[in-house]
C-alpha cells in the first residue's frame, strides 16, 4: 500500500518550511505522477547499485559543501534539510521500476558481499515521508502548521494498514486519544525544556568554564608544589600590520575580591548586554576609528568555553557565527550559540575602551587584606601616578616562582608579601590589584594570555596554554592601565619549563595548521564549474543505463497482473462468441465451448470449433491455409445469422 | 577469553530480540526507529520541532500497546504434523484453530514454537558458519553470526509466520504453516503463539498455547539414477523371486543330468528324457536369498561431509527399496547396529529413521571391520558408503572384496584429486556434485 496523495502534500509542505520548494515540486510531481502512467523499468540489481552510489557520493559532496562552508551553514541542518532531494533519486527510480520495496543491500554496501540473498527490504516511499517530516521540522518559523501535518501525514498512511478486527468506531477513538495526548505531551517537552535549560545554562557554565568563568575566578594562590602548564597551542594570530599587535589578550576581568583565605575573585556586576551586530556575524563594540589595526585568530582547538579573547583596544569582531554576543561592564565578551569556527577577525585601535568607568566597588578592600596591606602602606587617597610608581618599585625585588613551598598555615597572600617574596602571576596581580585599591587607585584584576612568541615560518604569534596570565588594570587620568608586576623573567622562565620534545610537536601541530588553513581557504565557488560538470556527466550516465533498460507496460488495475499470455488467442472464433454474447447466449464461466454450442443448440458450429481447438492446443498448431478458411468460414457464418436476421 | 565472557550474553539477545520481534510489527519497528531518531535530532527544541514528532510517535506507541488489552480472542488451537519431513525440503501442516469467542475473529496471526537449542561454548569454537571468511574482521572476531548460525541449525526448523483466515462463531479454521526443515533428526515443537494486532497495527498481544510434539525429519535423499544396480544380484532366474513368499532357501537351476535312485519324478525334465529316451532330470543348487547390505561408516571430524553421507546412505537405500530381497543397513555409533528392511523385515523408512538420528563415531570403522568379518556369510552384495579413503577405510574395502563379496563403493570426499589408491569402479563424489553423480551412476 502507497501513500498516495500525502506523500506530494508532505514533500510540498517540506519545500516550503525548508525553503526548496523548486526541488519539492517537480519530486513531488515525478512521484505523484506514478498513479497515472502504467510504462515501467524492468530495472536490475546492478542499476539500483548504480543509483545509490550516486545517492551515496551526492551524500559525500553534500558533506564537503558543507564542511567547507562551515561558516555559512549549519552542518546537521542543512544535511537532514537536503535529505529527501539527495535520496529523492533513489525513491524516484524505485518507483519507476518493477520492483516494489527496496533490499537493503542496495543501501548498505557492506550487505552487498553476502552469500545469501538480502531479505529485508525498505518501503521507500515511508523511508521518504519520514525523511521530508523530519527535515520540514528544522524550521521552527513557523510553528502552528508542523504537528497538525504530521499528524494527518501518518494517519493518512496508517488507515489502510488498519486492522480488520477492530470496529471503525474504535480506530477513531485511537486516533483522537493519540492527537490529544501527543499535544498535551509535546507541549510539556518544550516547556520542560526550557524550564531545565534556563535552570542548566547557568550551572553548566559554572561547571564548565572554572578559570575563565566571566562572573568568577578562583586562583592558584596557596597551592602547594609546583605548577605547571601545558605547551598546547590555543591559538595562532595574524596580524594585519607586522608584528604590532597589544602584548594581551584580555578575556575575562573581575572587581571584587570574594574569599580572603584562598584568594578568588568575582564580577560584582553579574548582567551583560547584547552587543549589536552590523551584519551577520560582524559584532562592533565601539565607533570605528581610522587608526583602528586588523588581526585574524585563529583557534586551535574547539572550544566549549563561550569567552572570546581580545585586545582590551577591541573595536570590533568580524566573522564570529555566534547567535548572539554580549558584553558585561569589565569588558568581558561572551558569545551564545557558538558555531565552532575555526577563526574570526578582529579590529582594535589604541585605546582600551571595553571596560566601564570605575565604581565603588572597584575600590573595595575587606578587613583582612587591609589589615595585611597596612604593613606596607596605611590605607588612604594617594596621587594615582605616585600610587603606580610605588607599587611597580615595591615589587621590582619580588622574584618569578612556579614552585610554592609550604605555607605553614599563614594566608597565602602574606606569605607571598612578607616572607617568601616570590611566586606566580596571579600572586603578583591579586597583590598589585589589592595594594593599588589600599592607596585609592579603582583597580579589576584580569586574566588572559600574554601574546609572546612569533613564529615567523608562519608569520603569526603563537598562544600556548602556559601563556595564560594575570595582571592588574588601573583607573589613571580618566584611563585604564595595564600595570603588570610579575617580573618580566616569567615568560623565560616559562618557556624554560617546556617539553623537550616541543619543537616536534610544533612542527606537526603548525603543518596541520598550514594545511587547514589551506583547506579553509578553498571555496566551494572556485570549484562550481567543475562539480556541475561532474554531476551533470554521472546524471546523464545514470539516465542513460536507465532509459536503456527494458521496459514494462503494467496496468493500473491489479486483476489484470493475472492475465496469463493465451496461445491461441488470436483464433476468428472468438468473434463468434462476442457475436452470440451480444445475442443473449453467453457462454457460462467455465463452461466448455463445446458444451457451450451444444446447449445453445449450434450443432452446425462443431466444425469450425474442432478447427479453433486445434488452434489452441494443436502442439504442431495448424497451417496458414487453415487459419485463413476458419477466419472465412466465421465471417461468412457471423453474415449469415446477420441476413437471417434482417 | 573474551568471547567465553561474552558468550552466555548472545542467548539472553537472541531471546529477547526474538521476544521484542514477535510483539512489533514491521511497521510498529518502523514507528518505534523514527520515534528514536526523533529523540535524538529533536533534543534541541529551539532548533527544530522534531519533538513534537517524537511525542506524537510516542503517544502512538503507548496508545497501540495500551489498546491491545480491548476484545482479546478466545480460541483454542491444535496442531496437526506429518510423521515424516525431510531436511531441506519445505512442507505444509494445518494448525486447528477454534473460536470459543463470542465475536467473529479476524486478522490473527500464529507462530509456531520449535524448541530453541542454543549451541554450547564448546561447539561455538569447534564449528565454523559456511562462508565465514567472507565476513568483516569484526563479525569474525565477535562471532555473533556463529551462533546465530549455530542456534538456527540446532534449532533444526524454520517455521513462517501463518494467517488465520476468518473464523466466524462458535467455528473452527485451519491455519497453513509453511515449515522448512534444516537439518536430519528430531525437532521438537513446544509451543503455539497467537499474535492479535491493535487497531493500528503497530503491536501484538501474544498467547501462548502449550503444545509439545516431536517431529522426525529424515535425512536429504538425491534422485539415484535407475541404472544402478546391487552387487552381486542374479538375473535370468527360472520364474523370477517374486512370487517367493518365504525367506530362506530357494533353488536355482544349473543343468540337466541323468535320473539317479531316489530322485523325485518332480524333477524328471519330459522333453529331454522323451529325446534321450533315458530319465533326464533337472539339477538344482541350493542358493539362498539375496542380502545384501548398505554399511555406512561415520568416522569423519568434517560434519558437512558426514551429512552429505547419511545422505548418499539413505538416497542408496530408497533406491534399493523396490529390488528383491533384504537390506541391511549396518553402521557403527558406540556398538554395531543391524536394521534389516525387506520382504516380512521392517520397512525402509525404519532404516530412514535411524539415519535420522545417526551422529559421528570415531571408532566406526573398526567396529564395522569386524561386525563385517562375522556377517558377510549372509550378504551377497554390500554398499558402502565411506566419507573417506583413509587407511582403515582401504582395509575394510579389501577384506570386503578378498571374501569374494561384490562391492559397490561410494566415497565422499572435499577434493577429489586429492584421493589415492582408489579401486577403479569406485564411485567418487566431490561435495560439489554429490546429486549429479549420484543421478548418472
Amino acid at each position: 500500500m502507497k501513500p498516495r496523495v500525502i506523500q506530494g502534500l508532505v514533500i510540498l509542505a517540506w519545500g516550503v518550511q525548508a525553503d526548496l520548494i523548486w526541488f519539492a515540486i517537480p519530486i513531488a510531481i515525478i512521484l505523484e505522477a506514478r498513479y497515472y502512467l502504467n510504462r515501467r523499468w524492468a530495472l536490475t540489481k546492478q542499476d539500483f547499485y548504480r543509483v545509490a552510489d550516486l545517492t551515496s557520493v551526492a551524500m559525500v559532496g553534500m558533506v564537503i559543501f558543507l564542511f567547507l562552508n562551515a561558516r555559512t551553514y549549519h552542518f546537521i541542518t542543512t544535511l537532514i534539510q537536503w535529505l529527501p532531494i539527495l535520496f529523492s533519486p533513489l525513491v524516484i527510480v524505485l518507483a519507476y521500476s518493477t520492483t516494489e520495496r527496496m533490499t537493503l543491500d542496495i543501501l548498505f554496501y557492506s550487505l552487498r558481499r553476502q552469500r545469501e540473498p538480502v531479505q529485508q527490504s525498505w518501503d521507500m516511499d515511508y523511508l521518504l515521508l519520514g525523511m521530508c517530516l523530519l527535515a520540514a521540522g528544522f524550521n521552527t518559523n513557523d510553528h502552528s502548521l508542523f504537528f497538525p501535518l504530521a499528524v494527518i501525514a501518518i494517519f493518512w498512511s496508517l488507515y489502510p494498514l488498519r486492522s480488520s478486527r477492530y470496529q471503525a468506531g474504535i480506530w477513531i477513538l485511537a486516533v483522537a486519544v493519540t492527537f490529544v495526548s501527543a499535544g498535551f505531551t509535546h507541549q510539556t517537552i518544550r516547556e520542560a525544556h526550557l524550564a531545565v535549560k534556563a535552570k542548566t545554562e547557568q550551572w553548566i557554565a559554572n561547571w564548565l568554564m572554572q578559570r575563565t568563568d566571566p562572573l568568577k575566578t578562583r586562583t592558584a594562590l596557596g597551592k602547594v608544589g609546583q605548577l605547571k602548564l601545558s605547551d598546547s597551542i590555543l591559538f595562532r594570530i595574524k596580524t594585519n600590520n607586522g608584528r604590532h599587535f597589544p602584548s594581551l589578550l584580555q578575556e575575562a576581568s573581575y572587581n571584587h575580591p570574594s574569599n580572603s583565605a584562598s584568594m578568588e575573585w568575582d564580577a560584582w556586576d553579574t548582567s551583560f548586554k547584547n552587543v549589536t551586530h552590523e551584519d551577520d556575524f560582524t559584532w562592533r563594540f565601539s565607533d570605528p576609528s581610522p587608526e583602528e589595526s586588523g588581526a585574524r585568530t585563529y583557534l586551535e582547538f574547539d572550544r566549549e568555553r563561550s569567552l572570546v579573547p581580545v585586545p582590551a583596544s577591541l573595536s570590533e569582531i568580524h566573522d564570529l557565527p555566534a547567535l548572539e554576543v554580549k558584553l558585561n561592564k569589565y569588558g568581558t565578551i561572551q558569545g551564545a550559540g557558538l558555531v565552532p569556527s575555526p577563526s574570526y577577525e578582529i579590529k582594535y585601535a589604541l585605546e582600551s575602551r571595553l571596560s566601564s568607568a570605575p565604581g565603588e566597588i572597584d575600590l573595595f578592600l575587606d578587613d583582612t587584606h587591609e589589615k595585611l596591606l597596612s604593613g606596607i602602606v596605611a590605607r588612604g587617597n594617594y596621587p594615582a601616578e605616585k600610587a603606580v610608581a610605588f607599587v611597580q618599585s615595591y615589587f621590582s625585588d619580588f622574584k618569578y616562582s612556579l614552585y610554592q613551598d609550604d605555607l605553614g598555615g599563614r594566608n597565602p597572600l602574606e606569605h607571598f608579601l612578607y616572607d617568601r617574596k616570590a611566586g606566580h602571576c596571579e600572586y603578583f596581580a591579586s597583590a598589585t590589584t589589592l595594594l593599588l585599591r589600599q592607596m585609592g587607585v579603582p583597580t579589576r584584576y584580569v586574566v588572559g594570555y600574554a601574546v609572546q612568541e612569533y613564529n615567523p615560518t608562519l608569520g603569526m604569534y603563537i598562544v600556548r596554554q602556559r601563556h595564560a596570565h594575570a595582571w592588574t588594570i588601573a583607573h589613571v587620568n580618566n584611563k585604564w592601565l595595564v600595570i603588570d608586576t610579575t617580573p618580566g623573567v616569567w615568560l623565560a622562565e616559562e618557556n624554560d619549563n617546556a617539553n623537550l620534545l616541543q619543537p616536534l610537536f610544533d612542527f606537526v601541530t603548525n603543518y596541520s595548521f598550514m594545511f587547514r588553513m589551506w583547506w579553509n581557504e578553498q571555496k566551494i565557488e572556485d570549484y562550481e564549474f567543475e562539480l556541475y560538470v561532474i554531476g551533470g556527466l554521472l546524471v546523464l550516465f545514470l539516465i542513460w543505463r536507465i532509459t536503456t533498460s527494458e521496459q514494462v507496460i503494467i496496468s493500473n488495475k491489479e486483476s489484470a497482473n493475472t492475465d496469463t499470455k493465451l496461445f491461441g488467442k488470436e483464433s476468428p472464433f472468438y468473434k463468434i462468441e462476442t457475436y452470440l454474447s451480444e445475442k443473449g447466449l453467453r457462454r457460462d464461466r467455465g463452461e466448455l465451448l463445446r458444451n457451450w454450442l451444444i446447449r445453445i443448440q449450434k450443432p452446425e458450429l462443431l466444425p469450425l470449433l474442432g478447427i479453433h481447438n486445434r488452434w489452441r492446443f494443436d502442439p504442431l498448431g495448424i497451417d496458414s491455409d487453415d487459419k485463413v478458411a476458419l477466419n472465412k468460414q466465421v465471417d461468412t457464418w457471423i453474415l449469415n445469422q446477420g441476413e437471417q436476421r434482417s | 577469553m573474551f568471547r567465553e565472557t561474552i558468550f552466555p550474553s548472545y542467548v539472553r539477545i537472541t531471546r529477547a530480540s526474538q521476544k521484542a520481534s514477535r510483539r512489533t510489527s514491521e511497521r510498529g519497528k518502523l514507528i518505534q526507529t523514527s520515534a528514536i531518531i526523533c529523540a535524538a535530532i529533536g533534543v534541541d527544541t529551539d532548533l527544530t520541532l522534531t519533538y513534537q514528532l517524537f511525542a506524537f510517535l510516542l503517544c502512538l506507541i503507548i496508545v497501540s500497546r495500551l489498546s491491545l488489552r480491548i476484545q482479546p480472542p478466545k480460541i483454542s488451537v491444535t496442531r496437526r504434523l506429518p510423521k515424516y519431513a525431510t531436511a531441506g525440503q519445505a512442507f505444509e501442516y494445518s494448525i486447528n484453530v477454534a473460536n470459543e469467542g463470542n465475536h467473529t475473529e479476524r486478522d490473527l496471526k500464529l507462530i509456531d514454537n520449535p524448541r530453541i537449542v542454543s549451541p554450547d561454548f564448546k561447539q561455538f569454537q569447534q564449528e565454523r558458519e559456511p562462508g565465514e571468511e567472507t565476513r568483516n574482521a569484526y563479525d569474525r572476531w565477535i562471532g555473533f553470526h556463529r551462533f546465530v548460525w549455530l542456534q538456527r541449525r540446532n534449532t533444526g526448523i524454520v517455521i513462517k509466520q501463518g494467517n488465520v483466515p476468518e473464523i466466524s462463531l462458535k467455528a473452527t479454521a485451519d491455519a497453513m504453516m509453511e515449515a522448512l526443515p534444516l537439518r536430519r533428526g528430531i525437532v521438537n515443537f513446544t509451543s503455539t503463539t497467537l499474535l492479535s494486532p491493535d487497531p493500528f497495527g503497530l503491536n501484538y498481544a501474544i498467547q501462548n498455547f502449550s503444545q509439545h510434539e516431536q517431529l522426525m525429519v529424515l535425512p536429504k535423499r538425491y534422485p539415484v539414477s535407475t541404472n544402478f544396480e546391487l552387487p552381486g544380484g542374479r538375473h535370468f532366474q527360472p520364474g523370477g523371486i517374486n512370487s517367493t513368499w518365504s525367506i530362506g532357501e530357494s533353488e536355482e537351476f544349473v543343468s540337466l543330468r541323468d535320473y539317479r535312485d531316489g530322485d523325485s519324478m518332480r524333477k524328471v525334465h519330459w522333453p529331454s528324457t522323451a529325446k534321450r529316451e533315458k530319465p533326464v532330470v533337472r539339477e538344482f543348487q541350493d542358493e539362498f536369498f539375496v542380502r545384501q547390505a548398505l554399511v555406512l561408516d561415520t568416522n569423519t571430524q568434517d560434519s558437512e561431509i558426514l551429512e552429505e553421507t547419511i545422505s548418499v546412505a539413505a538416497s542408496l537405500l530408497l533406491q534399493t527399496e523396490t529390488s528383491d530381497g533384504l537390506m541391511d543397513l549396518i553402521y557403527a555409533s558406540n556398538k554395531t547396529q543391524i536394521v534389516t528392511a525387506g520382504r516380512g523385515y521392517a520397512h525402509v523408512n525404519h532404516q530412514l529413521e535411524a539415519l535420522a538420528t545417526l551422529s559421528k563415531y570415531e571408532e566406526a570403522t573398526d567396529r564395522l571391520h569386524e561386525t563385517l568379518s562375522a556377517h558377510r556369510k549372509l550378504i551377497s552384495g554390500c554398499i558402502l558408503v565411506l566419507p573417506g579413503w583413509s587407511e582403515a577405510q582401504q582395509k575394510l574395502v579389501k577384506s570386503l572384496s578378498s571374501a569374494g563379496i561384490p562391492v559397490a563403493l561410494f566415497i565422499l570426499t572435499r577434493d577429489e584429486n586429492e584421493l589415492t589408491n582408489t579401486p577403479a569402479r569406485a564411485n567418487i563424489l566431490p561435495l560439489t556434485e554429490v546429486a549429479e553423480r549420484l543421478a548418472s551412476l
